[in-house]
């Protein structure tokens, strides 16, 4: 059965296309643009939003009045994470894993436009990094972003790649980025030293499956601890915590 | 144009606010669900239920199971939410909602979030009651000996927090600290109680006159943003635990996380 099989709702297309517009726009919208996205008036526009804003799937500014997702999509993206195997069980597996090495951990997955932090386990003593749910990596120079440039293979991450690329000023930044990508794909695994900030290091890997990058989960410590190899290595107990999903 | 906005406001959209229905019930589910549960739980005869179904399904907000033909969440569900986490900033909303309540009550809030030398004071609103409290964004609290530094304590992990209350005891600079710092174990029993009741009091340490409370905020997965806390004079700030103030500096907490997509475990609610 096709998924466009049966009757749908034609009020329902028309605040699913709101819903598209308002996360594609990095900020807050107005009326007028919104119902533009939708391809409706105005007036039909503020009908609807009448009614996303009383179930919380959208709120708007009161100084502005321009609107922002509500609420509700947390909670929606709370239960798609529950649901959704591998996910789930990396959720569920993650504050274990961050307190067996004492880092601070996320994941991520591709957002709206970059790699973009869905949950943090914080169980380092000293990290003081400011990562919250929310917070996007590039892809050039972090290891979670470089994660996504040897795994993913989607649209969105090559039209981020090149549009980080025309904006790089380092001279041979392409062909850096390139190689440390061959060398990811070998290696299953990218490591930045000093990332995020100095002083500290961050491994990532990913979660594959048929194919494609589910997740990246991506550590991060002081330098030191993190740059350690081989067996017992923060960099093993990462690859066995994402190969285990 | 402005009647028939007006117009437009109290009529809605029906079918949105019958489909917010059916996407919160799939997520209440919590698991794969059929879609006899979904219409149940959202109030709809089940052939009602299916044409939303197909709609959010092509918008990938709604996927089936392939094998047992039950439903859940799609993937656009997860980038909704992760768009909302990039324009919403909690901290800000934290501030707003101080802001507000310190208007209102003519009690002074602090915002506090964790920081290299513990609890630290990121922002300040002063009510118009007087109380003069010295704080200020920089400031840091006690982890043992003040209702904020409590809250902390039991939201964090233990081992975190017992180098945190080291660290804070070799200071060099103790009058930075606002509080006296004490032993891990001093606090330990009441931490569980200070997580079942949601928050945390104190009068007269370590401000002599005053009484404060302090209350967690949470980001959406439970991750810990900091610490709202409200200050008053102890003789006008009714701290105990029937009171109505402490009930509403509860609910705004509660306001706050809820506001960062934080859903409360069911059994505290």
């Amino acid at each position: 059965m096709s998924k466009s099989a049966g009757r749908g709702i034609q009020s329902i297309e028309v605040g699913n296309r709101l819903l598209v517009a308002l996360m594609r726009s990095g900020s807050p919208m107005m009326l007028r643009d919104l119902a533009q996205e939708a391809g409706i008036s105005a007036a039909q526009a503020h009908a609807y939003l009448a009614s996303f804003r009383r179930t919380e799937l959208v709120e708007q500014e009161p100084a502005s009045g321009r609107y922002i997702l509500g609420p509700a999509v947390n909670r929606l993206a709370s239960a798609r994470m529950a649901t959704f195997d591998p996910m789930s069980n990396i959720n569920a597996r993650a504050p274990d894993f961050a307190h067996s090495l004492g880092v601070m951990l996320a994941l991520l997955v591709w957002g709206p436009v970059a790699p973009t932090v869905y949950r943090v386990h914080d169980s380092s003593q000293s990290v003081n990094s400011n990562l919250r749910p929310g917070t996007t990596f590039n892809l050039l120079n972090s290891a979670a972003g470089r994660i996504f440039g040897a795994f993913d293979a989607s649209p969105a991450v090559a039209e981020r790649l090149a549009r980080e690329l025309a904006g790089a000023t380092a001279k041979g930044e392409e062909a850096a980025f390139d190689s440390a990508i061959a060398e990811i794909r070998k290696s299953g695994y990218a490591m930045m030293i000093e990332s995020p900030v100095p002083g500290l290091a961050s491994i990532a890997a990913p979660v594959l499956r048929d194919g494609d990058c589910i997740l990246v989960a991506m550590i991060i410590g002081p330098r030191a601890a993190m740059e350690v190899q081989g067996a017992g290595s923060p960099t093993e107990a990462l690859l066995d915590f994402t190969r285990g999903a | 144009m402005e009647g028939d906005r007006v117009a437009a406001e109290a009529r809605g959209v029906q079918s949105i606010e019958v489909g917010a229905r059916i996407l919160e019930a799939i997520a209440a589910a919590g698991d794969l669900v059929m879609l006899r549960d979904i219409a149940l739980e959202a109030g709809v005869a089940p052939a009602q239920a299916h044409p939303y179904l197909v709609s959010y399904r092509r918008a990938n907000l709604v996927e089936q199971d392939r094998q047992s033909g039950r439903y859940r969440l799609g993937p656009f569900a997860l980038q909704l939410g992760l768009a909302r986490l990039r324009s919403f900033d909690p901290l800000k909303a934290a501030g707003d909602a101080a802001a507000r309540f310190a208007a209102e009550t003519a009690m002074s809030v602090v915002i506090t979030v964790w920081g290299a030398y513990g609890p630290t004071v990121v922002q300040v609103y002063e009510g118009s009651d007087q109380v003069h409290t010295a704080l200020r964004p920089g400031t840091v609290f006690s982890l043992t000996g003040s209702a904020t530094g409590r809250i902390f304590c039991a939201n964090l992990g233990v081992e975190i927090i017992m180098e945190a209350i080291k660290a804070q005891k070799a200071d060099k600079m103790p009058s930075r600290i606002v509080g006296p710092v004490s032993d891990f174990r001093s606090i330990k029993a009441d931490l569980p109680l200070i997580r079942e009741a949601g928050y945390a009091t104190t009068t007269s340490n370590p401000i002599p006159g005053v009484s404060a409370m302090s209350a967690p905020i949470f980001e959406t997965g439970g991750e810990l943003t900091g610490a709202i806390t409200v200050i008053g004079s102890a003789l006008s700030f009714d701290i105990a635990p029937s009171a109505a103030r402490v009930r509403d500096v509860i609910d705004l907490a509660h306001a706050i996380s809820a506001r960062a997509g934080y859903q409360r475990p069911a059994a505290s609610a």
